[in-house]
């Protein structure tokens, strides 16, 4: 269920605040000495120094040179990409569920990633997607744009059903810029239908985080009685009496599912977050910065 | 609790057809998720999911069978008495009657069929509730209360020491008196114990009209062959007195011929042993000439039956004094043959304008006469007068064909009535003292009894408007009437529970009598004794100990088991009775109560709860 007018509180944007600054100085921190991401943030060529001015691109500067010389210089790549970080949001309506909803999880997670990519001058696009995509949000950079960015995410409302496979691929096809980030957030129902799509961007150079987000009563249902399911993407029904051999069956199968992602996703180079909506967002991104190796 | 419409309790028949649809219609909650997926895997990997389940107790069930629960009940129309009624304790009165007829003795049933009555009122009895008023009454020749109250204790004990007897089991005297027991304003209800071995008109009780209380029957025993010895009597032989012809009938009451061995004794000596042969349901007569000075005879079947009591009969020969009898009439001639012809008879006639009332007659006739003051001894009233006050009469009646007879009657013995035509009689209500012996639907025709201590026979009719006269039978139907009134010493042989009446000088101060199984009454001697306690079959000794001491007399008379109806045991007949309404209340102050209205309510409100259950 979405909470519009609750999705970004004041209390919520402090916190965005804090964790923006937790994760530059986690960034600042692992730059210095030996800690170099596995994952490159910024272009990799370097070709000269130049002084730094005001309005430079902080991830330019080359620290070591500040560290002996006491002068702040940057770093200039030879081909001095602009990388972009792709939000993908599942908007489809098996996001629409859970309290609170997994959508309202989804939208204060791409607010948070939005928000320090944004911070970082980073280009950010955010591409909501049900049964196809969506009007996105940018490409745009630079800390003016944050306001524009939760206003987006929070008129943003769920759709009907998807197919992640044909999204993916699709967007595949809009980008071609190698390299790029994308972080997927969704809670990849229904199943078995995202592993070609990410195989796609995989083919293409992207860099991919998952965020497979999930309820918790999905991973251990509380159901009782008997009842009629209804599929809300598919709007199949499915009469149930949920005795304890279904239950313990539902939830092995969903355990696998969950771990078959991710072993496909590590196998490939795709970071896999499994995330519970009841599980505060800032420990979801610093998860997402020990996974990407920007912190120990 | 009794219910008034217990059909509608066949409605109880929709709590499991209730049950069973839920079981089949589930009603399942819908519940919205974000993929069914998975759930769908895990129930095609388990397949665990039955179609028929065991019953959800769900609280649509419990309503819904409650509802119909509730429903049935009311619909039956439940009556709750005593304290819930806001009634005192007493709710209900059970009268059991037990049947206590010879027939009762047959062994068909292990150990007897009494005793298995017995057992079955014992049950009755036990399933009472405490506290409940119960009447046991012995159905034998005179219906005899047994216990009345509430201790179910005593009333259990008083029937652990009842016993059958010889006679029959008068079921119409036995239901007038219940009728008469029935208490007002509760529920009545009378239990039959029987074997029904009952004649005809005996289990025609419709003319009881319709009684207020449940009549239930509970049968003991079955269909049984049976041999008896079903009537004896002697005749003096022509141109004796002291030498006797016995007759004896002896019948088979089974499907197959018997041959079975009969046996004579006088006085205790074996006169005759005779093998005869019988056929199917036949009776065959049977004679033989006594030995001279003989007082008594037995007759006996030889072998086993399954009711030993009505294989032997025994009769007292009478001896032959004269009897005076007094005929007081202005056309004595009809009357007068008929009484001449009884032996030892002394007839004096009499005109009624000049009667003057005889204490030495042993029996007065009056015909179509009656005096203002009744001489002492047996009185036979023929033809009364219209407006005599001792048998007030509704007018004539020309409805006078005999549908009533008492085949069973001692008076009637050997009487042929088929041809008896009567063209008139008075209409005469019969008294309560009064048996009646014939009757039409005009009213009583014969009755006899003891009125105010003295024996009377009324024949309400004038006999020359009658052809009874000219029949063979009326000599021997008078004779009887007179030795029925004024049986000479004692008669040859009486009828289970029939009064005998013993006639003792004024020199004699006690008489005892000695029953057959034991016991013995005493009375004074001097006057008419009239002994009633007769119905145990068997030797009845009488001991007349003169009032001035030595010897006392030694006499006796016998009672038979053995009869058309007790000994047949073949076809049990359940009595007729006017339609009666199971558990009706008898006529007063109400003691019952209704209660289907709050079921009625209690169903409505729950019927509420449940539509609101089901589309909340």
């Amino acid at each position: 269920m979405s909470a519009a007018p609750v999705l970004f509180d004041e209390e919520f944007r402090k916190r965005l605040e804090r964790l923006t600054l937790l994760s530059r100085r986690v960034l600042a921190q692992s730059l210095v000495g030996e800690h170099r991401s596995r994952h490159r943030t910024f272009a990799a060529e370097f070709a000269d120094y130049r002084s730094y001015t005001q309005g430079d691109d902080f991830r330019h500067i080359d620290w070591n040179i500040y560290a002996r010389m006491e002068s702040v210089f940057v770093r200039l790549s030879e081909a001095n990409q602009d990388l972009t970080v792709h939000l993908l949001v599942d908007a489809s309506a098996s996001m629409d569920w859970g309290d609170p909803a997994k959508f309202f999880y989804a939208r204060r997670a791409a607010a948070a990633f939005g928000y320090m990519a944004l911070n970082r001058f980073d280009n950010l696009v955010v591409m909501p997607f049900s049964d196809r995509l969506m009007p996105p949000f940018g490409p745009t950079r630079g800390r003016g744009r944050v306001l524009g960015l939760l206003d987006f995410l929070t008129e943003l409302q769920p759709g009907t059903e998807t197919n992640i496979d044909t999204i993916l691929q699709q967007y595949s096809l809009r980008t071609r810029r190698r390299g790029d980030l994308m972080v997927l957030i969704s809670d990849l129902l229904p199943p078995n239908g995202y592993q070609t799509g990410l195989r796609a961007l995989i083919e293409r150079g992207w860099q991919i985080v998952l965020v497979h987000l999930l309820d918790p009563s999905e991973l251990d249902p509380t159901l009782r009685g008997d009842l009629e399911l209804v599929d809300l993407e598919t709007a199949d029904r499915l009469p149930l009496t949920p005795m304890t051999a279904i239950v313990d069956r539902y939830r092995q199968l969903v355990i696998e599912w969950c771990e078959e992602a991710e072993t496909f996703c590590r196998r490939r180079g795709i970071d896999y977050l499994r995330v519970q909506t009841t599980q505060p967002f800032e420990t979801m991104v610093l998860g997402f910065m020990e996974q990407r190796g920007l912190v120990e | 609790m009794s219910f008034l419409q217990p059909l509608a309790l066949g409605l109880l028949a929709l709590l499991p057809i209730i049950v069973l649809l839920h079981m089949l219609r589930v009603r399942r909650l819908q519940v919205r998720i974000p993929s069914t997926y998975f759930w769908a895997k895990a129930l095609r990997d388990i397949r665990d999911q039955p179609k028929l389940r065991r019953p959800p107790v769900t609280m649509l069930l419990v309503l819904q069978l409650l509802i119909a629960t509730l429903a049935a009940l009311a619909l039956a129309r439940p009556m709750v008495y005593g304290v819930l009624a806001g009634g005192d304790f007493q709710a209900s009165h059970t009268m059991v009657l037990v049947d206590a007829s010879a027939s009762m003795q047959a062994t068909d049933v292990t150990p007897s069929r009494f005793a298995s009555a017995r057992a079955q009122a014992d049950a009755v009895l036990a399933g009472l509730d405490p506290g409940a008023s119960v009447t046991l009454v012995r159905m034998g020749v005179t219906p005899k209360i047994l216990y009345a109250g509430d201790d179910l204790g005593l009333a259990r004990n008083a029937l652990a020491s009842a016993e059958p007897g010889g006679g029959f089991a008068n079921v119409r005297e036995a239901f007038r008196l219940a009728n008469s027991l029935v208490k007002p304003g509760i529920r009545n209800r009378i239990v039959v114990v029987s074997d029904l071995a009952l004649s005809a008109d005996n289990s025609d009780l419709r003319n009881l009209g319709q009684l207020p209380a449940q009549v239930d029957f509970i049968s003991v025993g079955s269909a049984a062959p049976n041999r008896a010895v079903t009537l004896v009597a002697a005749r003096a032989l022509p141109g004796s007195t002291s030498r006797y012809q016995l007759l004896a009938r002896v019948g088979n009451f089974s499907a197959d011929s018997v041959s079975p061995t009969v046996r004579v004794l006088a006085d205790g000596l074996q006169v005759e042993t005779r093998q005869v042969r019988i056929n199917p349901g036949a009776q065959l007569d049977l004679r033989w000439d006594l030995p001279p000075g003989a007082s008594r005879a037995e007759v006996r079947i030889t072998g086993d039956d399954v009711l030993p009591a009505d294989d032997t009969a025994q009769l007292g020969l009478p001896t032959q004094a004269s009897r005076r009898l007094v005929l007081v009439s202005e056309k004595p001639d009809v009357l007068r043959r008929a009484l001449a012809a009884i032996p030892g008879a002394e007839v004096q006639v009499v005109n009624p304008k000049s009667y003057q009332p005889d204490s030495g007659a042993a029996v007065t006739v009056f015909d179509n006469f009656l005096p203002e003051v009744y001489p002492q001894g047996a009185l036979l009233i023929v033809n009364p007068p219209r407006d005599n006050q001792l048998f007030p009469s509704e007018g004539d009646s020309s409805n006078t064909a005999l549908s009533r007879v008492q085949t069973n009657s001692r008076i009637l013995d050997a009487v042929d009535l088929s041809s008896v035509t009567i063209s008139q009689a008075r209409r005469v209500k019969l008294p309560q003292w009064a048996n009646e012996v014939i009757g039409a639907e005009a009213g009583p025709l014969l009755f006899e009894g003891i009125f105010r201590n003295t024996p009377l026979a009324v024949m309400p009719f004038n006999l020359n408007e009658s052809n009874l006269p000219s029949r063979v039978g009326f000599p021997i139907l008078i004779s009887n009437l007179i030795n029925h009134l004024a049986p000479e010493g004692l008669p040859q042989v009486t009828d289970p529970g029939q009064p005998v009446v013993l006639r003792t000088g004024p020199q004699i101060g006690t008489v005892t009598i000695q029953k057959p199984g034991g016991g013995a009454e005493r009375f004074p001697g001097g006057s008419a004794i009239v002994f009633a306690n007769t119905e145990e079959a068997g030797r009845y000794l009488i001991s007349e100990a003169p009032a001035s001491g030595g010897a006392a007399r030694e006499r006796s008379f016998a009672v038979n088991a053995g009869s058309d109806t007790e000994s047949d045991l073949r076809t049990p007949r359940e009595p007729r009775l006017s339609a009666a309404a199971p558990g009706q209340i008898a006529a007063g102050p109400p003691r019952g109560r209704e209660i289907w209205p709050m079921l009625a309510l209690l169903a409505l409100g729950f019927l509420v709860i449940e539509w609101w259950v089901a589309h909340r």
